[in-house]
């Protein structure tokens, strides 16, 4: 029943001030990221399934590997809006825009993904370039 | 003689304390299940299931509290999980109970922050199943909020085991 809060302050402080440090970096890593990559890129297993632009309006079904997801591109935003898995979590996920924001869905091993990439079309050989280096 | 005692065989008293606790964990496990699309975030939760790991890690011992822990999440597991959400409490449940033991026993902290550090690398260590599973490393992004999500979850588990601690009597043998 002694004073359960301060059973060792300094130590307690120095994990406090890591622990806040720890997540106002994080914070900063996600808002810095913030510019709109323009591209959604579906991955299936870890594989690239497929790639839109969020520019382009759209519905996509993509095959996972239990079930499907419908992608919907709207608005310069993708969502998921609709799945076969039974927990619907990525339905919950909301919609995404910026780069490296993600919608998971783990029964289908389905990840939807914004990325950055150069507008020029046509010009793979550059973003195979990108990739490499990556 | 009481280290002899526990290694030859358990007493009926230690069973029934394990098996409660192990029931109440699955209880928690349930009720949090049930609110989990409340949550913003796939994997932000509140952890009320830590209670029961932190009563056991002040009450009983170390091995008593990571015992617990894993067969809850075997039991869980098998009755309202799949493989996936099988595996990924598996690695958070275990790196966040050997995180609480070492913050209780050897750096020595108080309560809340050892609840807040396990609430912390539950999620910590979701997400380095979920890189692995998913093969992105872009999960990781989660991590802000599920960090910041942790460390709430944490403050407040902390605060509830701290009041259970204090008012139940003493469970060791």
């Amino acid at each position: 029943m002694n004073n359960d809060i301060f059973l060792n302050k300094k130590k307690e402080i120095r994990i406090w001030i890591i622990l806040i440090c720890i997540s106002i970096l994080l914070m900063f890593v996600v808002f810095f990221n913030k510019d709109s990559g323009g591209y959604v890129q579906v991955k299936v297993n870890g594989k690239v399934y497929a790639e839109y632009s969020l520019n382009r309006d759209g519905k996509y079904v993509i095959d996972g590997v239990n079930g499907h997801n419908t992608l919907v591109i709207k608005d310069g935003y993708a969502r998921v809006v609709d799945a076969t898995c039974p927990d619907k979590v990525c339905e919950h996920m909301g919609k995404i825009s910026r780069v490296g924001q993600s919608i998971v869905c783990l029964p289908n091993k389905v990840v939807v993904e914004i990325i950055k990439k150069n507008n020029e079309s046509g010009n793979d050989g550059e973003t195979e370039y990108d990739g490499v280096v990556k | 003689m009481m280290e002899k005692q526990n290694t030859m065989a358990l007493s009926s008293k230690t069973i029934a304390i394990r098996g409660l606790l192990i029931a109440l964990a699955m209880v928690l496990s349930w009720i949090e299940a049930r609110f989990a699309f409340a949550m913003m975030v796939p994997g932000m939760k509140l952890g009320l299931t830590n209670i029961v790991v932190l009563v056991a890690l002040y009450k009983l011992s170390e091995k008593d509290a990571i015992f617990i822990n894993v067969v809850r999440i075997l039991l869980v597991g098998i009755t309202f999980g799949n493989m996936f959400s099988f595996m990924y409490s598996l690695a958070g449940g275990v790196l966040s109970c050997v995180v609480m033991i070492i913050a209780k026993k050897y750096v020595k902290l108080s309560m809340i922050t050892v609840s807040v550090l396990g609430g912390v690398f539950h999620n910590v260590g979701q997400i380095i199943v979920a890189m692995v599973v998913m093969n992105t490393v872009h999960v990781v992004y989660y991590l802000a909020i599920l960090w910041v999500s942790g460390i709430v979850a944490g403050i407040v588990v902390g605060v509830l085991s701290g009041q259970v601690v204090k008012r139940i009597p003493d469970l060791t043998i």
